[in-house]
């Protein structure tokens, strides 16, 4: 997570980060599991990282009800 | 499993995801298992027992009145007890016929304007009958019901949304075939539920206060991550199989056993006599032989494993009339054979005539 090239999903609980990742997965998408970065402050151990360019998927996967996520962290 | 020894939801690292994912894996084939849309509804505990103390413990408040059986575990029976001397609770037990069952219209008679909870055994560790909870459920209207589902879980169906079940407490060491020091606990969504046991859960670490969601909420400190990978193959197992199947199977094996236990001079059955509504679980006694008698016959001459006595469950004896002294009790499963059962019915044949 170095540049505005990724986005960072913030989750309640490893068992929301796992059901996400799978979920991310199965669609094709590509996702990294990452320890939680420091300015995600309300967290789980563990978030996934994201490329940006994959965000419009992500939004709608989260729109149409399939995938949830508590938090967004958009680097500089 | 033996190359991920890390914990979930504790570190960020790839050994830790894995472990998370083993444990999400479980708890979805759970979910599956038993009917539930939202695996977070299944918490992991370290059994049956443990499960069913968050429920009680957690549903029964200051002078709350409680619904309950004769055919309970002392796994209900004790923490109610307990609860009745430390909070003034206060408990009907509703007797079951001799064969084990519970009406449901008496269990609706118990209902009082205070009662908060109705736990029920779903399948007797004794005589191995099964009670017919969706129709409890539905004899109880909004009333909490807490199944007991130690027996049934992996053997019998279970289907926790359809039949309106608001808490179901599981083991994992008996019919979902995994190791011991597994479990775990259903609580349905909209019941607010207060843990037993607070602490560490690797989220919201800046907290000092317990979070409020599931899984979460009840999976204070390490889980049992190696226990619940063998329960998860146990799970896949079943649902490969199919929990019909499986039963079907032990209702075959059951037939077998109780059709020859039957022609045996001096051998007395308890339960339900046929193989409606019932777990392969059967009790029996010979005549002018104690329990302890015939299970020590059985192992050491016969290699057969059986459990003599009480079983944790004194009032379902005093129900079937076998209190003090108990019964011998043979349980089989998915993996005992038409054989099995044959060599069983041939020591006990060989005891009764000895």
């Amino acid at each position: 997570m170095s540049s505005g090239k990724h986005v960072v999903l913030a989750f309640d609980s490893i068992h929301d980060v796992i059901k996400a990742e799978k979920i991310i997965v199965r669609h094709g998408i590509w996702c990294d599991l990452i320890p939680t970065p420091r300015e995600l402050s309300s967290d789980c151990g563990m978030s996934i990282e994201c490329r940006t360019d994959d965000l419009p998927d992500l939004e709608s996967l989260r729109e149409n009800g399939a995938l949830e996520w508590r938090d967004i962290h958009r680097p500089e | 499993m033996v190359h991920v020894g890390a914990n979930p939801g504790r570190s960020g690292h790839r050994l830790s995801a894995q472990a998370a994912r083993i444990v999400f894996d479980t708890r979805q084939g759970l979910a599956e298992l038993f009917g539930v849309s939202d695996s977070r509804q299944i918490v992991f505990t370290s059994n049956a027992t443990a499960g069913l103390n968050i429920a009680l413990h957690g549903m029964l408040g200051p002078r709350d009145h409680v619904v309950t059986t004769s055919m309970e575990h002392n796994s209900v029976m004790r923490p109610l007890r307990h609860l009745a001397r430390e909070r003034g609770v206060r408990i009907t037990v509703v007797a079951a016929d001799r064969e084990g069952r519970v009406d449901p219209a008496a269990i609706r008679e118990a209902l009082e304007p205070k009662t908060r909870l109705v736990a029920i055994n779903h399948g007797s560790n004794v005589v191995g009958c099964i009670q017919p909870i969706a129709q409890i459920k539905e004899a109880i209207g909004k009333v909490p019901l807490l199944v007991d589902a130690a027996q049934t879980a992996g053997s019998y169906p279970i289907s926790i949304e359809r039949d309106g079940i608001d808490l179901l407490a599981f083991s994992g060491h008996k019919s979902l075939l995994g190791p011991a020091g597994t479990g775990g606990l259903y609580v349905r969504p909209e019941l607010d539920l207060p843990p037993l046991v607070r602490g560490g859960t690797g989220s919201r670490s800046e907290s000092d206060q317990q979070p409020d969601f599931r899984p979460d909420k009840y999976e204070s400190g390490t889980l049992n991550t190696c226990g619940i990978a063998g329960l998860g193959a146990g799970v896949r197992f079943i649902l490969e199989r199919g929990v019909e199947t499986i039963h079907n199977h032990e209702m075959n094996l059951l037939d077998v056993f109780l059709e020859r236990l039957r022609r045996i001079e001096g051998v007395v059955l308890y339960g339900p006599s046929s193989t409606e509504a019932r777990l392969p679980t059967v009790s029996l006694n010979v005549e002018g032989k104690s329990p302890s008698q015939v299970g020590g016959l059985l192992d050491k001459r016969h290699d057969i494993m059986v459990r003599v006595g009480l079983h944790c469950a004194p009032d379902a004896h005093r129900t079937i009339g076998t209190f003090p002294d108990g019964t011998v009790r043979f349980s089989a499963g998915a993996l005992n054979t038409t054989d099995e059962m044959e060599q069983a019915v041939a020591a006990v044949d060989e005891i009764a005539r000895s």
